[in-house]
């Protein structure tokens, strides 16, 4: 049986066609896993979706559900601010 | 429904292959000043609308190219990744895959048939992920801050809500964000998620997101609308402009504009507050930190020039503005051929009408005489004016030889760089179009020839870049062309012993260096040691000068040994009007070119000699050779002996020789008129004010011909 790892690595950019299974991964761990890690440490570009992508990942962060941001370096925080994001 | 495709699809082809151009130009500016910001700008914009427009008209595969191009020219714009070579060939060998494209498009082909794109797009690829992350002083950013802000007219809000299945098209909300940041400054950016559903209703193809933007910038509404030019009809995007507001405080109007809920006058507040500090905390790092740092000064030198050039700055942007605002409207070439040619008719109708006139008599002729005059004079200033139609600018001819130039120094390991003025000097697109060729071999003959390799010239004393000039001006009714080059120069020595050898001449002595270096156009004429890709053969020089005899110009060259040559070409305006000079020979009617004719004369009988079975008449110290126009033209009755006659020097491409004619008759603006048959020695003709046929000579036809 395959093991379910708590961490989801982005890719290094994020758009549509990565969106889908990241979001598969997720509500599959949801369940399952007490704390999903979402490692930012390869992701070096997105597009709307994929920024859209994080803000939803972040809403559910906000409202406590099981997910953590990790490796989200300070070019992406910066690129995510240029855009509009707010902490 | 098809056919307003196929409408949609040639504009895009028209529109897309200006772009090209501009990309390839800017491409080439960019190389030689990296730093420059509108430059990148113009690079970014010419690249988006091609992948913009691409999506618009169906074409993925040019979508996804230029794509790929937009990702790698969004690093460097961000200065993510530093301009340098590699990167620069990348991107004009991805211009050079545009081009292809769109040539298949146009030859009704798929756009991606025979094109193997594969390699470039992989090479565009690796370019945008290793990336070199350059850290630009946090002091730059903010002295950049304070640039536009002095520089800034406006503040707008701007509201983008996107239909959800935008992606589908091909394009990224975000890409418009990027696109404004170029023209301003973002004061704040507010992104609303509240429409964002919750993960198990989430479609990832979809866009729940809009944004709100305050923004801060010296351009216009109609630029900034420009922006979002692809998209403004099937999305929501609203743009106001709010500067009157926030000068005058008025917090009620203020209240008006929706902003996520925020209070903008607050905003304001915050964002001049912050710029000020930020600029104090910012002055004072970079102080402790960068002392010492050249480079970094330089751009902080750079951009405080700009900021004290703030004020050029703002005519700079009403400048661009006033551009933009004009309208043009693109019209086939085809269809202003044939509006000149109508508009010939009517000039020529005119004419007979004035002229039957002249010769009535009784009550209303005089009155009618006015309004003749009158027509006349509005059929003239028309003519004039679609003449002017036909007239474009030398700028786009001279800068697509940038790429030339480049790659061709490349390809020799010379250093080259182009300087380029004149280039708003107007002539006939059909010249123009003419003399790409041989402007090409001028060049590519400076290159490979003229220019010597980088430690020769260091060597030489002289800087390791050669440099090749692009002239342009007008001068006596025509326009001249330079092509210059601080090369090796002409070496009259090996070109005289190339004469020698090849028997073109027995004494070269006595010829001036201008009559000695015209010899380098004759056909397989070449001093070169050794035959390169470029030259060498002795073909191509004499291209040139048979491109330019061809439309009535004539070459000069001057050149110094170690130090350059300079190639003079003389061009006519246009080809379809010349000032002309009627002449009879027996009842018929030519016309000459104006400036073609040096002298008229009747000669007294002893100064005509024959010279190797050639008749001549002694002229000025030399003898030159007579043409006789009856017996070339089989015209029986007209004068043969030149005593009895009239004689006519002309000079053309550097030949003089005297035409026989029975009389001059008047000079005269002619609107010429291509022939559908082939005449030997005539190249086109007008009809007259009486409505009789007047021929127009092609001086060197006759001169070959006999």
């Amino acid at each position: 049986m395959e093991k379910i790892t708590d961490t989801i690595l982005l890719p290094e950019t994020l758009k549509v066609s990565e969106i889908q299974q990241i979001l598969e991964e997720v509500k599959t761990k949801i369940p399952i896993k007490e704390n999903i890690k979402i490692d930012f440490q390869q992701l070096q570009n997105f597009d709307a979706s994929g920024m859209q992508l994080i803000l939803l990942l972040k809403k559910m962060k906000d409202k406590k559900i099981k997910i953590e941001f990790i490796n989200f370096s300070e070019n992406i925080h910066k690129k995510l601010l240029f855009y509009g994001y707010e902490n | 429904m098809a056919d307003s495709f196929s409408q949609f699809l040639k504009i895009f082809q028209t529109e897309a292959a200006e772009n090209v151009i501009l990309l390839e130009e800017n491409i080439l500016l960019l190389e030689e000043n990296p730093n420059d910001y509108e430059i990148m700008n113009i690079i970014f914009r010419a690249a988006h609308t091609i992948k913009g427009s691409a999506g618009l008209v169906g074409q993925k595969d040019i979508q996804e190219f230029m794509h790929a191009v937009e990702d790698l020219l969004d690093k460097l714009r961000n200065k993510e990744l530093a301009v340098s070579d590699a990167i620069i060939d990348t991107i004009l060998k991805s211009i050079d895959i545009v081009k292809k494209m769109l040539q298949n498009l146009k030859n009704n082909l798929s756009a991606t048939d025979n094109v193997d794109y594969s390699n470039i797009y992989d090479t565009l690829k690796k370019h945008v992920s290793n990336e070199i992350t350059q850290i630009i002083s946090e002091e730059t950013r903010t002295l950049s801050v304070v640039n536009t802000h002095i520089a800034a007219e406006h503040i707008y809000i701007i509201q983008c809500k996107f239909i959800p299945n935008i992606l589908e098209q091909g394009i990224d909300p975000l890409m418009f964000l990027r696109d404004l940041s170029e023209m301003g400054k973002f004061i704040k950016i507010h992104i609303n998620c509240n429409d964002i559903p919750e993960i198990e209703k989430y479609e990832n193809d979809k866009i729940y997101l809009s944004w709100n933007v305050l923004f801060l910038s010296a351009k216009t509404l109609a630029e900034i609308r420009d922006v979002f030019l692809f998209v403004m009809d099937e999305n929501k995007i609203l743009i106001q402009d709010i500067t009157e507001f926030i000068k005058h405080n008025d917090g009620e109007k203020l209240s008006e504009f929706s902003f996520g809920g925020l209070d903008i006058l607050l905003i304001m507040d915050e964002y001049t507050e912050k710029t000020k500090t930020d600029i104090n905390i910012n002055k004072k790092n970079y102080k402790k930190e960068n002392s010492g740092n050249n480079n970094i000064q330089v751009k902080i030198d750079q951009e405080k020039n700009q900021i004290n050039n703030a004020g050029s700055a703002e005519e700079k942007s009403s400048h661009v503005s006033q551009i933009a605002e004009e309208t043009f409207v693109k019209v086939p070439t085809q269809k202003l051929d044939l509006l000149l040619n109508t508009v010939s008719e009517l000039v020529i109708s005119q004419s007979q009408i004035t002229q039957t006139v002249e010769q009535m008599s009784g009550r209303h002729v005089d009155r009618l005489r006015e309004l003749a005059s009158l027509i006349d004079k509005h059929s003239r200033s028309l003519q004039e004016q679609t003449m002017s139609l036909r007239m474009i600018n030398l700028g786009p001819t001279f800068q697509q030889f940038r790429r030339m130039i480049r790659d061709t120094a490349q390809a020799n390991n010379k250093k080259v760089r182009l300087v380029i003025s004149g280039e708003e000097t107007e002539l006939d697109k059909n010249i123009i179009t003419r003399i790409n060729d041989p402007l090409k071999h001028m060049i590519r003959n400076s290159i490979d020839h003229g220019i010597e390799l980088p430690e020769i010239r260091r060597k030489a004393g002289k800087d390791e870049t050669g440099v090749i000039s692009l002239d342009a001006y007008y001068e006596e009714g025509s326009v001249v062309i330079v092509v210059k080059d601080d090369g090796a120069g002409l070496n009259r020595e090996k070109i005289e012993q190339k004469i020698i050898e090849k028997q073109l001449a027995e004494n070269t002595k006595d010829l001036s260096d201008s009559e000695i270096f015209k010899f380098i156009f004759m056909p397989g004429f070449s001093t070169a040691d050794k035959v390169t890709a470029i030259s060498g053969r002795g073909v191509g020089m004499d291209v040139v000068l048979t491109n330019i005899k061809e439309l009535n110009g004539v070459v000069d060259i001057q050149s110094k040994l170690y130090e350059g040559s300079t190639f003079f070409l003389k061009l006519p305006l246009t080809l379809a009007i010349i000032d002309g000079m009627l002449l009879t020979v027996k009842e018929h009617v030519f016309i000459l070119p104006l400036l073609s004719i040096e002298e008229s004369f009747k000669p007294a009988g002893n100064l005509i000699q024959y010279v190797q079975g050639n008749m001549c008449v002694f002229f000025r110290g030399e003898y030159i050779r007579i043409i006789v126009l009856a017996e070339l033209f089989g015209i029986s009755g007209a004068h043969t002996d030149p005593s009895k006659g009239l004689l006519v020097v002309v000079k053309t491409a550097g030949i003089q020789y005297a035409i026989l004619v029975d009389n001059l008759l008047a000079h005269q603006q002619i609107v010429l008129k291509p022939l559908k048959v082939n005449i030997k020695g005539i190249s086109s003709a007008t009809i007259l004010g009486d409505g009789k046929v007047a021929l127009d000579l092609d001086l060197n036809g006759i001169y070959n011909y006999t």
